[in-house]
């Protein structure tokens, strides 16, 4: 498979693991979703080839496209944790 | 069409006939009806991954309520149920790459069905309310009760989608 289609699945499964996650944990302003899914296609992209490896799946297209989406769901969540993590640590003005 | 879809067919016409006038809650049914068409034609092709397309068309629907709900009962009680189908086929989906415990088809299909039931008694039943416009607020009992909870879930809704905020 050449890069661009690689990459092309990566960011639509990415895109799609994004938008299941907003389902569970719709964010609380435009910034806020802008932020979680950049981060999540992002990560969707960069660390799926990781993530399958982890979980030992055989490399096929259907596992590509479920390791990014399963890493963008993911993703979305830690980034919504790192957020409340600093916030709860950023001093009071 | 198996017994499952013509069930759903007849609980969405019966639904319909109690909220008849209430087109927010037709339109609700219309689009339960529309999200099990697809998720079954694509089931019906064999190609892989089926429970993962029914998640993204019961995600589907959850964004449209999410978006466009007014009332409390339609975020609360209507979207939960949505997500519940969601989880549901998440879980399925997970068993089967191995992630998670195996969950039985029977038992998957079985807890969509109870969902679906959910939610059309809950569009019939809050599409009747809101048609009734019961809304004697004087004769609403002082203590906590299930009846001043289905008041309470026929008021606006509290919290607006993020990009009104």
């Amino acid at each position: 498979m050449d890069f661009l289609s690689a990459i092309g699945i990566k960011l639509a499964s990415s895109f799609l693991g994004a938008v299941m996650a907003l389902v569970f944990q719709p964010p609380k302003n435009n910034a806020d979703f802008w932020t979680r899914l950049g981060f999540s296609i992002l990560a969707g992209i960069l660390f799926s080839d990781p993530v399958r490896d982890w979980l030992k799946w055989p490399v096929t297209t259907e596992n590509n496209m479920a390791a990014a989406g399963l890493t963008a769901l993911l993703s979305w969540w830690l980034m919504g944790a790192v957020v409340r993590v600093v916030g709860a640590w950023k001093p009071k003005e | 069409m198996s017994i499952f879809q013509l069930a759903l067919l007849g609980g969405g016409v019966i639904a319909a006939f109690f909220a008849w006038g209430n087109w927010r809650a037709i339109g609700w049914i219309v689009a339960l009806l529309i999200d099990h068409a697809v998720s079954v034609a694509y089931w019906d092709t064999g190609l892989p991954y089926a429970e993962l397309v029914a998640g993204l068309c019961d995600a589907s629907v959850c964004l449209v309520i999410y978006a466009l709900a007014r009332a409390e009962w339609e975020i609360k009680v209507l979207y939960r149920l949505f997500q519940g189908m969601v989880l549901v086929n998440m879980l399925y989906l997970a068993g089967n790459l191995d992630i998670a415990p195996k969950i039985d088809h029977v038992v998957y299909s079985s807890l969509l069905e109870v969902i679906n039931v959910l939610i059309l008694l809950s569009i019939g039943g809050f599409g009747r309310l809101e048609r009734i416009e019961n809304r004697d607020v004087v004769s609403v009992p002082a203590r906590p009760s299930l009846y001043r909870t289905f008041v309470a879930l026929r008021e606006r809704r509290k919290k607006a989608p993020f990009w009104e905020v």
